[in-house]
């Protein structure tokens, strides 16, 4: 029996929706689990990949500030094969709509100028993560497969996870590719 | 909302009124010459030194072309200025030669002497500074055209005379020179 | 093929993809390619606009070419080698794809065309589907911000989505010849604007919408249907705009019942152009709508069943003295038909008359169509404002005259088309000074005759004239008219929807007498002004109104989508009105209505009646 192949996944600034869209696959999560290890992810109990790596990183989101590229910049050393999961993490995304606004002006609307902040303070903790201009993932490290959509659907998901499994380059056309 | 009657204007309330009676009788000259635009708001800025809002909209107004395609044509060539310039128009060569050879220096002094960066227009419309790409004398770098007059191997000093011996229209009533339609 | 041939057709024998074709000299190789079944992708291009070559992702391999060439441009020529599939092409044309969404802000994620590959309605996304592209290549400028122009009433073009194909600069300019959009600036300053800069709600726009029916991708948006569904989410319906009298072809997007937007019928005698009355304003919100019978009963208005509403109005037909009965000019010959009938047979009288709505003589000489308009040399127009009252035969009136046709205006006032003319004449009003408040609505012009000569000698040099003529000009003027010269086609200038189809039936807008009203207002909206004092009033409307508010009856009736029948159009040309929507439940079409009237009052009309009477204007049995 061929070893499972080992995955690990992250969110960084997404919304979960690209892992919700995991969990739809439904009940191909079962034949999924025989030919693959969901290690460590978000919706697993382990937080963390193991120090010996990965095969597959997914990550799920946006960069949009200091943690986020750090957390990019582990699960590209600590895996084979980086895969970009859903619109955020393949194009910018969503987060990419505060950029026209730049850093300075978001953070002062969101911790001084919304209507119910009595005494707004913009937190300035240095063990806060810096905000810095949502990119995707593609712009921090070297992205080794990309997987559109808002969310991508399950069925790209479970195309490209078992693709990945049985060694293969998954390719996405047709309905499998939708950036919608 | 918009009205088929509208007639599109974005003439600024700072632009002063334009005698268009000049403008009429460059049309009048390019009446039956075909693909004229171009041409036509040349002479137009010779007229009036840059090409005011008015000016566009009566062009459109008494000719085919329509007021967009207008705007188009004198937004694309850098030649054509849709805002007012100063009289005298001092631009420094930025080429190769002109660059290793301190032109630099020449745009500092006018930064220092004029208070304008390279394509501003002083407040009182006397001095435009533009940098410019290779004018072709490279033998004389650093050059700096001024006026239409090409000065050659210019120190900041010589820039400093050459925009001292400029016609003032405060100093010096008795010409009421004017740099345009030359 | 979109390109005219005029000269006789010389065959090209051209090769593409190994197959040897027969194409006619004038083609592009794109034209002659489409012709033979043969696909190539295309961005800028569209077949009703001039082809303009500048998103390359028509590119084609053709031998003896240095390199690949824009097949939309590239005419063929004997002996072309042509492939359209090869490797090279297709990195080719994704390096275009890439370029293109590199440039400006393509997020798809929140845009109202975006969808899937079979449902999307935005081409560069389809094409960068079927070409496998699922990341981009080049990372676009974050933090620059493109402007967002909400200025214009019904449309947005956010210039963050535009590819500056400027197809909508060539269908400002070719199709509405309105000419208000260009291309302002360069490079990477390029832009799309319209007059000098200023935004299109404030500009020359008159908001005929051919820019946004072209637009590619999400640029240009609609307000009203914007994120209610695309590409298949909707049925798609040809039909006929009722907005005025020129009767354009319109495609009515519907889902859920509802009307979500209209586009221009391409195939139809406007080509796709409409104004911003048939695209946008026909779909802005209406009064509420009235759904069952009223009837006033102790000075307020209440609902009814229909058989109490008909008894009480029948009992009211058989007491009255005199009775009177004003139609809109929107009702469809069907309907108006009927109400003559009725009027005419049952209720005996003749006081039946439009409630607006006004046509010339229609008996001057040939007539014209609207592609005789776009096409002429030398159009009049006289005693009429198109631009305003039928707005796409003022639109193709522009559209001769960017061809260089001649135009002539003879009317007072100003009008849009006032400094295109090259002959301006004026009228001269020779009403009665005792008149009437309302026969001065109806004034009477008259042209002075050295005007009429100088007319007349204009028009004889003309290879196509037409004349675009209006009402209430005097004798002598229509009878000039009928002098010109052979070649000579006419317009009238009619105003109201089916105006020439109740003129067809002897309806004129005249006043009428009588106790008793009854006024068929279709689904007009009606001005503020209350109507006459009568002593019993039935308005048979689709919107409550202060007529309905007024009325001592009131009949629910069909609005324009859900109707079944005909209406003649200014052309003179029959269109069928066929239903688009459903209508309420309980709604009864006109006449029907007034054949359950006619029972009542004890002189029926019977379905045949109208129909033998109608001719081959049939009131379809399965209407609502």
């Amino acid at each position: 029996m061929n070893p499972k192949v080992t995955v690990a996944s992250d969110w960084l600034a997404g919304c979960a929706g690209c892992h919700m869209s995991l969990l739809d696959i439904d009940e191909r999560l079962v034949k999924l689990l025989e030919v693959a290890d969901l290690h460590a992810t978000p919706i697993t109990d382990l937080k963390h990949p193991p120090a010996s790596g990965v095969d597959v990183g997914i990550l799920e989101g946006a960069v949009n500030n200091s943690a986020g590229e750090e957390v990019a910049r582990r699960m590209r050393q600590c895996c084979k094969i980086l895969v970009a999961l859903g619109d955020c993490a393949v194009f910018g995304g969503v987060p990419t709509l505060r950029n026209g606004f730049r850093c300075e002006a978001a953070l002062r609307r969101a911790y001084l100028e919304t209507e119910s902040t009595a005494e707004g303070r913009v937190p300035d903790d240095p063990e806060l993560a810096q905000m810095k201009t949502a990119r995707p993932l593609g712009d921090v490290v070297d992205v080794d497969i990309h997987v559109p959509g808002c969310p991508p659907s399950p069925d790209a998901i479970f195309h490209v996870l078992t693709e990945l499994a049985a060694g293969r380059r998954p390719k996405l056309t047709g309905k499998l590719l939708d950036w919608h | 909302m918009s009205s088929i009657f509208s007639q599109a204007t974005s003439v600024p309330a700072t632009e002063p009124a334009v005698d268009l009676a000049r403008l009429d009788r460059i049309l009048e000259e390019f009446k039956s010459v075909r693909g004229s635009l171009i041409p036509i708001l040349q002479r137009a800025q010779d007229a009036y030194g840059y090409l005011p809002r008015q000016v566009l909209n009566h062009i459109a107004a008494r000719t085919r072309y329509p007021l967009a395609d207008v705007y188009g044509v004198a937004t694309f060539y850098a030649q054509f200025h849709l805002e007012r310039r100063g009289k005298h128009l001092i631009r420094v060569c930025d080429g190769t030669a002109c660059h290793v050879r301190g032109a630099a220096r020449n745009v500092e002094i006018l930064e220092k002497r004029l208070g304008l960066v390279p394509g501003a227009t002083s407040a009182d419309y006397e001095y435009t500074v533009e940098v410019v790409y290779c004018l072709g004398s490279c033998g004389l770098a650093p050059v700096a055209v001024v006026d239409n007059q090409v000065c050659g191997r210019l120190t900041p000093e010589a820039m400093i005379h050459h925009l001292q011996t400029l016609p003032q229209s405060k100093a010096d009533n008795r010409n009421g020179n004017s740099s345009h339609g030359s | 093929m979109a390109r005219e041939v005029t000269s006789p057709a010389a065959v090209a024998n051209i090769t593409i993809n190994g197959r040897r074709l027969q194409a006619v000299t004038g083609q592009s190789v794109l034209e002659a390619a489409t012709a033979a079944g043969i696909r190539i992708p295309t961005l800028c291009h569209h077949p009703r606009l001039p082809a303009h070559g500048s998103c390359r992702l028509c590119l084609v391999e053709i031998e003896k070419q240095r390199a690949l060439q824009p097949a939309c441009t590239f005419p063929v020529s004997e002996g072309l080698v042509i492939r359209t599939e090869t490797t090279q092409l297709t990195e080719a044309r994704r390096f275009a794809l890439q370029m293109i969404l590199s440039e400006r802000s393509h997020y798809c994620m929140f845009c109202t065309a975006s969808g899937s590959f079979e449902n999307t309605d935005c081409e560069l996304q389809r094409l960068s589907y079927e070409h496998g592209l699922n990341c981009w290549d080049y990372t676009p400028h974050y933090e620059q911000r493109w402007p967002v122009d909400g200025t214009r009433q019904h449309f947005v073009m956010d210039h963050g989505r535009c590819i500056l194909c400027r197809r909508c600069v060539r269908a400002c300019s070719s199709i509405a010849a309105n000419h208000t959009l260009a291309v302002h600036q360069r490079g990477t300053r390029t832009m799309i604007g319209a007059d000098d800069d200023v935004p299109f709600g404030r500009s020359s726009c008159i908001s005929c919408g051919s820019c946004l029916q072209v637009c590619p991708t999400g640029a240009l948006s609609e307000r009203h249907s914007a994120f209610t569904g695309h590409g298949t989410d909707f049925k798609r319906h040809k039909a006929v705009c009722q907005g005025c009298a020129v009767g354009c072809g319109i495609e009515v997007l519907v889902r859920d019942n509802q009307l979500a937007r209209i586009e221009g019928d391409w195939d139809a005698a406007n080509g796709g152009l409409l104004c911003a009355a048939g695209r946008f304003e026909v779909l802005q919100p209406k009064p509420p709508r009235i759904r069952t019978p009223l009837l006033r009963e102790r000075g307020k208005l209440a609902p009814v069943s229909w058989e109490r509403a008909l008894d009480c109005v029948a009992e009211k037909f058989r007491r009255a003295e005199r009775v009177a009965c004003l139609a809109s000019p929107r009702l469809t010959n069907e309907s108006l038909t009927a109400l003559t009938l009725f009027f005419n047979e049952t209720m005996r009288t003749n006081e039946v008359a439009l409630l607006y709505g006004e046509a010339p003589p229609l008996n001057i000489g040939a007539p014209a169509s609207l592609a005789d308009v776009a096409d002429s040399d030398c159009i009049v127009v006289i005693g009429g404002n198109p631009m305003e009252h039928q707005r796409v035969a003022g639109y193709l009136t522009r559209r001769s005259l960017d061809h260089g046709g001649k135009l002539i205006l003879v009317h007072n006032g100003s009008t849009p088309l006032d400094r295109f003319a090259d002959l301006h004449l004026e009228l001269e009003d020779i009403s009665h000074p005792g008149a009437s408040p309302f026969e001065r609505l109806h004034a009477t012009y008259h042209l002075r005759a050295q005007s009429l000569n100088q007319l007349k000698r204009m028009v004889e040099t003309a290879l196509k004239p037409v004349v675009l003529y209006g009402s209430g000009l005097s004798t002598t003027v229509y009878a000039a008219m009928r002098t010109l010269p052979v070649q000579a086609r006419f317009l009238p200038l009619i105003a109201g929807t089916n105006t020439r189809g109740a003129v067809q039936l002897g309806l004129s807008a005249r006043p009428v007498s009588g106790e008793m009203l009854y006024l068929m207002a279709a689904d007009d909206l009606p001005n503020p002004a209350p109507l006459p004092n009568r002593q019993f009033t039935v308005v048979h409307a689709a919107y409550q109104s202060t007529w309905t508010d007024s009325a001592d009856v009131v009949f629910p009736g069909l609005m324009w989508a859900e109707k079944n029948g005909h209406v003649t159009n200014l052309e003179g040309k029959t269109l069928e009105v066929r239903p688009l929507i459903l209508a309420p439940p309980e709604m009864r079409p006109a006449w029907k209505v007034l054949l359950q009237l006619s029972e009542r009052v004890g002189r029926s009309l019977t379905y045949d009646d109208i129909c033998a009477f109608a001719g081959n204007r049939q009131p379809e049995r399965s209407a609502v």
